[in-house]
């Protein structure tokens, strides 16, 4: 207002400064516009490339992390097949030698018996190695029983109080999904076990719209997110690593957090349900 | 005395240089064009085509320089209509394109309106105004829209950044030289420093929709892209 003002008094000076000034102050927040988009974009694309790179890293991570635990995995059933049933099978094999046939008939049936004992407790054996690998109570009944066994079995030895709740479980998650959270569960708890020195681990199991929660409470040390992410920066943690990828696989958020309180550590596992037919 | 003539001088070699800049778009989209189907590329080659079919057929017959002032305002609403499309076709937002079809029946019904109603004996400064700063604001969004995607990369990559840049500076520059020729067209100083920008800024504008026009339009999405409508 105040320019067409002067304009309309004023000389053919004034209008010459007018138009140089304006059209020059105009072009200069034009092209400061364009060259602020341009050089926003390059910052917002060296920023991804950057994100790109680290969630590579942690995917090459993760990865050599499930490699280890696999190979981790591999050695154990080995060694406890090694370690345990060859001698008993080797025992059972020099209980029924060849000289066997020239002992006396109480001797023999003795040595039948023993080889007998060792050739069940190699079953027995066996059978845990393959409980280990896939629980029947999970296959047969569920996570849910799953986890209860699990959590008996920890309370039974006394060294602990572990108990967990199922609040909704009328629908049961997919067996792969079963088996992923229960492999979870049993890292986190491994893990509890191993480090935190709590006193009573507690589960317990929900669902909100269309998410599938469990909530691990321990009142032991534990670890907050910020050590989860340290921890996935090392070549250290690799049961955490485990739970990420497996949380991966799931589409979960996992969640390591200090209670309100400032009392216990809380774990929670986020499973989206809608992307996973559940089956009743 | 020899200031105004030196000013002569370029501005006449100014104004054969922008009459001839006309060619460089038309020739290149023609040619070498390789996203004819691009909506920012089409846009601005019909306006290309317009704009040299007046400047060379038109303006250079003696009869029609008489409706020099018909024929600008032809041009805005021409001009108008075609950057209204190409802004309705490439800002996402839903909210924003209602304001756009709401603003272009506006601004188009004035436009028609003073087409009509005022003598043809002046330059259309405010129809000139109007429309160029409807499209400095449609450029402005459209530009601050494509930032706020943070799943758009590259947008120097794609024609239509260009087009829009091509606009901006074009509108940004001419928006003073618009105001003020209604008032001041018939003083030769004015009219030598209007045609001064108006021509520098005519050629620059061509030369950015004939860099345009080879882009090839490879605009990338991050793979998380959904293009939110709003």
């Amino acid at each position: 207002m105040i320019l067409l003002q002067i304009t309309n008094q004023s000389s053919p000076l004034n209008i010459s400064g007018v138009l140089f000034f304006g059209t020059m102050g105009m072009l200069a927040l034009a092209i400061g516009l364009v060259l602020f988009i341009i050089f926003h974009q390059r910052r917002v694309i060296r920023y991804q490339l950057q994100l790109k790179e680290m969630e590579e890293e942690q995917q090459k991570i993760l990865l050599n992390a499930s490699i280890r635990w696999q190979e981790e995995e591999r050695q154990r059933i080995a060694a406890d097949l090694h370690d345990d049933a060859g001698p008993l099978l080797a025992t059972a094999r020099l209980y029924l030698n060849e000289n066997l046939v020239k002992q006396d008939i109480s001797t023999q049936l003795q040595a039948i018996y023993n080889a007998k004992q060792i050739i069940d407790d190699t079953i027995q054996l066996i059978r845990n190695i393959s409980h280990s690998l896939m629980p029947p109570t999970l296959k047969n009944f569920g996570l849910e029983s799953a986890v209860n066994d699990l959590f008996q079995k920890i309370s039974g030895s006394g060294s602990m109080n572990a108990s967990s709740r199922f609040h909704d479980y009328r629908q049961r998650l997919r067996p792969e999904q079963e088996l992923l959270v229960f492999r979870v569960i049993q890292e986190l708890v491994n893990n509890i076990l191993k480090h935190s020195n709590a006193s009573f681990i507690h589960v317990t199991q929900n669902y909100n719209e269309d998410r599938f929660f469990i909530r691990l409470h321990h009142d032991g040390r534990g670890i907050t997110q910020a050590d989860v992410e340290r921890l996935n920066k090392s070549a250290l943690g690799l049961g955490l690593k485990n739970i990420q990828s497996r949380a991966r696989v799931l589409h979960a958020k996992i969640d390591f957090e200090k209670d309100m309180s400032q009392t216990y550590y809380k774990v929670t596992l986020e499973v989206p349900v809608e992307e996973y037919e559940m089956i009743t | 005395m020899l200031y105004l003539e030196k000013h002569t001088i370029i501005t006449t070699v100014l104004r054969n240089i922008a009459v001839l800049s006309d060619l460089l778009p038309l020739i290149l989209f023609i040619f070498f064009a390789r996203s004819k189907k691009n909506i920012g590329l089409r846009v601005a080659f019909y306006i290309v085509v317009f704009s040299a079919f007046i400047n060379f057929f038109v303006l250079s017959n003696r009869q029609a320089r008489e409706y020099t002032f018909l024929i600008g305002r032809i041009t805005t609403i021409f001009e108008y209509s075609l950057f209204s499309l190409l802004f309705f076709n490439i800002i996402v937002s839903r909210a924003f394109k209602k304001g756009i079809v709401v603003i272009t029946i506006l601004i188009g019904l004035y436009l028609l309106y003073d087409l009509f109603s005022t003598a043809n004996n002046s330059f259309d400064s405010v129809p000139s105004g109007i429309t160029s700063l409807t499209f400095l604001i449609y450029c402005i969004f459209y530009l601050f829209e494509r930032v706020s995607d943070p799943t758009s990369l590259f947008l120097y990559s794609s024609p239509v950044f260009w087009v829009v840049v091509a606009l901006i500076i074009y509108f940004a520059g001419t928006f003073f030289p618009f105001i003020y020729a209604q008032s001041h067209m018939k003083e030769d100083q004015f009219i030598s420093e209007y045609d001064l920008i108006h021509d520098t800024l005519y050629i620059i504008k061509n030369l950015l929709f004939g860099f345009a026009m080879l882009i090839k339009d490879t605009t990338i999405k991050s793979p998380s892209s959904i293009t939110k409508k709003k």
